[in-house]
């Protein structure tokens, strides 16, 4: 450890103990007397019908920034695809690249990865059509799914994971998705309702068909989470066998 | 209670501070600086804690009044949100670094050094 590691350890454990004498200030956990969390947990499930009250906070109460996060998620995933895009030389080196026949993934990795990868395609479904009475949710379920993909690598290595996922099926996806999510917020202006609000019957709390657009949202954001997950996994992936490893 | 929820903050982003200005490598920098991005779960979800507070999901059965905080709840999913897309945008950049530097140690990055 040079002299200059040290001076900047020392200086990162002062900031340590600077915020542990502000978190210290705090109210102790276990103590939360929100007056904002129990007016919206008297009164989310009565307004929403959704039972998964983080859900009604998410794509409700908070819908809009909710939007921002979403569309924060393409950005990046766009800004990835940027950044890896293929130069004019790498180009050339990932024709040959997949070109080459990949040493088979051994039996048990095959076999793990297709268990696993069912499974993270079922949870994926799971969770965003049931996103509005249990936890879980769009972001949750993309997230799932996305490993999926990654599972479908593992099994098969590189021409699987494009077989399954073609070039720009995974971005159309995610663009689909996020458009869904914004032009949902816009049905309810065009209806002159306020911007994410509700314009499906409510039904029954706890039904899988209640909580009128929540369910809706969740599924156009795990499309959209799933796409950018799929994207910017498939780069990484091409990435490390432009480069001749991980292949 | 307290000393162990907000100590657990402390040290998460004390130890993934000093990975952040000690390591020699980007990819290593990338963990450290989720290291100490975990904290700030910790830190949400501690501050909705409520004692014998139930997730916030009505079953029905008693009326909703002992949840813990949703609305942190639904911070903590926008964090983990923002600490995925940081790193996966500050991983294609160390890829760029590594193709153009043939390293992953910023001390051998000659156009960044000040």
């Amino acid at each position: 450890m040079t002299r200059r590691d040290a001076a900047a350890a020392g200086a990162v454990v002062a900031l340590g103990a600077v915020v542990l004498a502000g978190l210290a200030g705090l109210p102790a956990p276990g103590d939360a007397r929100s007056a904002m969390a129990a007016l919206i947990a008297s009164t989310a499930v009565q307004a929403r019908h959704a039972t998964d009250v983080v859900a009604t906070v998410t794509f409700d109460y908070r819908g809009f920034d909710t939007i921002g996060e979403e569309l924060m998620l393409l950005a990046a995933s766009v800004g990835v695809e940027l950044l890896l895009r293929p130069l004019r030389d790498e180009a050339l080196k990932l024709r040959r690249a997949a070109r080459i026949v990949a040493p088979s993934p051994s039996a048990a990795t095959r076999w793990s990865a297709r268990q696993a990868g069912v499974l993270a395609l079922v949870l994926g479904v799971a969770l965003a059509a049931h996103g509005h009475v249990s936890p879980g949710g769009g972001f949750q379920a993309g997230v799932a799914l996305g490993a999926a993909t990654l599972c479908v690598y593992l099994a098969s290595h590189l021409p699987g994971l494009r077989a399954v996922v073609p070039d720009h099926h995974a971005a159309i996806a995610e663009g689909a998705g996020a458009a869904a999510f914004v032009l949902l917020g816009g049905v309810s202006v065009a209806t002159g309702g306020a911007y994410l609000e509700n314009v499906l019957p409510l039904g029954t709390p706890g039904r899988l068909l209640s909580a009128g657009t929540i369910p809706v949202a969740n599924l156009a954001v795990a499309l959209a989470v799933g796409g950018s997950f799929a994207t910017v996994l498939k780069e990484f992936v091409e990435q490390a066998v432009g480069e001749g490893r991980g292949g | 209670m307290t000393a162990l929820a907000y100590g657990t903050v402390a040290v998460l982003l004390v130890a993934g501070l000093l990975g952040v200005v000690t390591t020699r490598n980007l990819i290593h920098l990338v963990g450290c600086l989720a290291v100490a991005q975990s904290s700030t779960y910790v830190l949400l979800l501690a501050v909705g804690l409520r004692s014998g507070g139930r997730a916030p999901v009505a079953t029905g059965a008693p009326p909703p009044t002992a949840f813990v905080d949703p609305v942190v709840q639904a911070l903590a999913l926008t964090d983990v949100v923002v600490g995925a897309v940081v790193t996966a945008l500050l991983l294609a950049l160390a890829i760029q670094a590594h193709k153009r530097f043939r390293t992953l140690d910023p001390r051998d990055m000659r156009s960044l050094r000040g």
